[in-house]
């Protein structure tokens, strides 16, 4: 916002306010510094709740694939989507970055709307294995036989896929 | 000296509500909030619950995921942006997504979203948005185009060097110039 520049007709410019500040004051003997390693902490605390759910949406991706094979309804595509979408933004923060590169290609590959056939089927059955390689042989970090693994659906996916739809 | 070396603010008077349809995203923010001093937290599911919940408490600070169901954290936004009272129209909103593509925060942003949080969470990138928040609110723009913060982080009103860009050009150190137009077109107002 420039000051200098008159506010155009129709446009309402609200100044900030130090409300928030007023109420979050610094606390003394509190250091960043020091409670940034507290929340790392944090996050491992969850790792527990973190597999549990993992192997939840995995099972959850097994049963809406089989239900995809069993009706074709279309629709349930962006039910896979959905899930890998969410389990995309979850694998890493919890130390399955294997878990987010495989749940990405999968989400912007039916995030570009491909039609529902053999192969489209065959992508998501492979990216399901996938998944389930990464969790049985605790595949955790950027681990070299699970990078191989994300190449070759990078290739695979480069060979199917309808068009680059970007994210989302 | 770490760059995070400085004092922490103190979160407990402030109400932050978490929406997240992922019950562990959801519990892990409400963990990192309290490790980082929050106590008085609430969570809703979806949009529908986080704009019922925004209806019913003074919420300080929504924290949304992008995609949930039915109503997903961009339309809560923007539903929000609409509310007829000041308040909660301008309650600051940190969005988090594994949409992190720029287009995608972009998008957000002129929506009217405040932060943008990108998935895997880093945990000192959800206190360093806080504090951004806090420490350096924006302004808030109304026009028939756009209703949220000012999506210009720098405030021109505070620098006082030289101007040196061409549209600066004719004009005097305070930008002052003779042939200014009397308006703009809303969408080329700093909104």
């Amino acid at each position: 916002m420039n000051a200098n520049k008159p506010i155009p007709p129709g446009v309402t410019i609200i100044e900030p306010t130090d409300a928030l500040r007023r109420k979050a004051p610094p606390v003394m003997n509190r250091r960043l510094s020091e409670v940034a390693k507290e929340a790392e902490a944090t996050i491992q605390s969850q790792q527990t709740a973190y597999q549990t759910r993992l192997a939840q949406d995995i099972e959850n991706l097994h049963r809406i694939h089989l239900e995809l094979l069993q009706t074709m309804n279309a629709e349930l595509l962006e039910e896979v989507r959905f899930i890998a979408h969410d389990m995309k933004g979850q694998g890493t923060t919890f130390g399955y970055p294997l878990i987010t590169r495989i749940c990405d290609t999968l989400a912007n590959f039916l995030a570009a709307k491909p039609p529902l056939n053999a192969k489209t089927l065959d992508v998501i059955t492979v990216h399901i294995d996938s998944l389930h390689l990464v969790v049985d042989n605790a595949l955790v970090g950027e681990h070299p036989d699970g990078l191989a693994l994300v190449e070759n659906l990078s290739r695979l996916l480069a060979l199917v896929a309808p068009e680059k739809s970007g994210d989302r | 000296m770490s760059k995070h070396d400085r004092h922490l603010l103190d979160l407990s008077s402030l109400t932050i509500l978490v929406a997240d349809d992922n019950d562990v995203m959801r519990s892990t923010f409400k963990q990192l909030l309290r490790t980082y001093g929050a106590r008085k937290i609430f969570e809703a599911h979806e949009g529908a619950e986080a704009l019922q919940q925004i209806e019913e408490r003074a919420i300080d600070i929504l924290i949304t995921n992008w995609d949930m169901r039915p109503i997903d954290g961009i339309e809560t936004v923007r539903i929000l942006r609409r509310h007829p009272v000041a308040e909660k129209q301008m309650m600051p909103v940190i969005m988090v997504s594994a949409h992190s593509t720029p287009r995608n925060v972009r998008y957000a942003r002129d929506c009217g979203v405040n932060e943008f949080l990108t998935k895997p969470v880093a945990p000192i990138d959800l206190y360093l948005r806080l504090e951004e928040i806090i420490l350096r609110p924006r302004a808030f723009i109304k026009c028939p185009s756009y209703i949220g913060p000012d999506r210009h982080r720098h405030d021109g009103r505070r620098y006082s060097g030289p101007k040196r860009r061409v549209q600066d050009q004719g004009k005097g150190q305070n930008g002052e110039t003779a042939a200014e137009p009397a308006s703009k077109p809303a969408k080329e107002a700093s909104a």
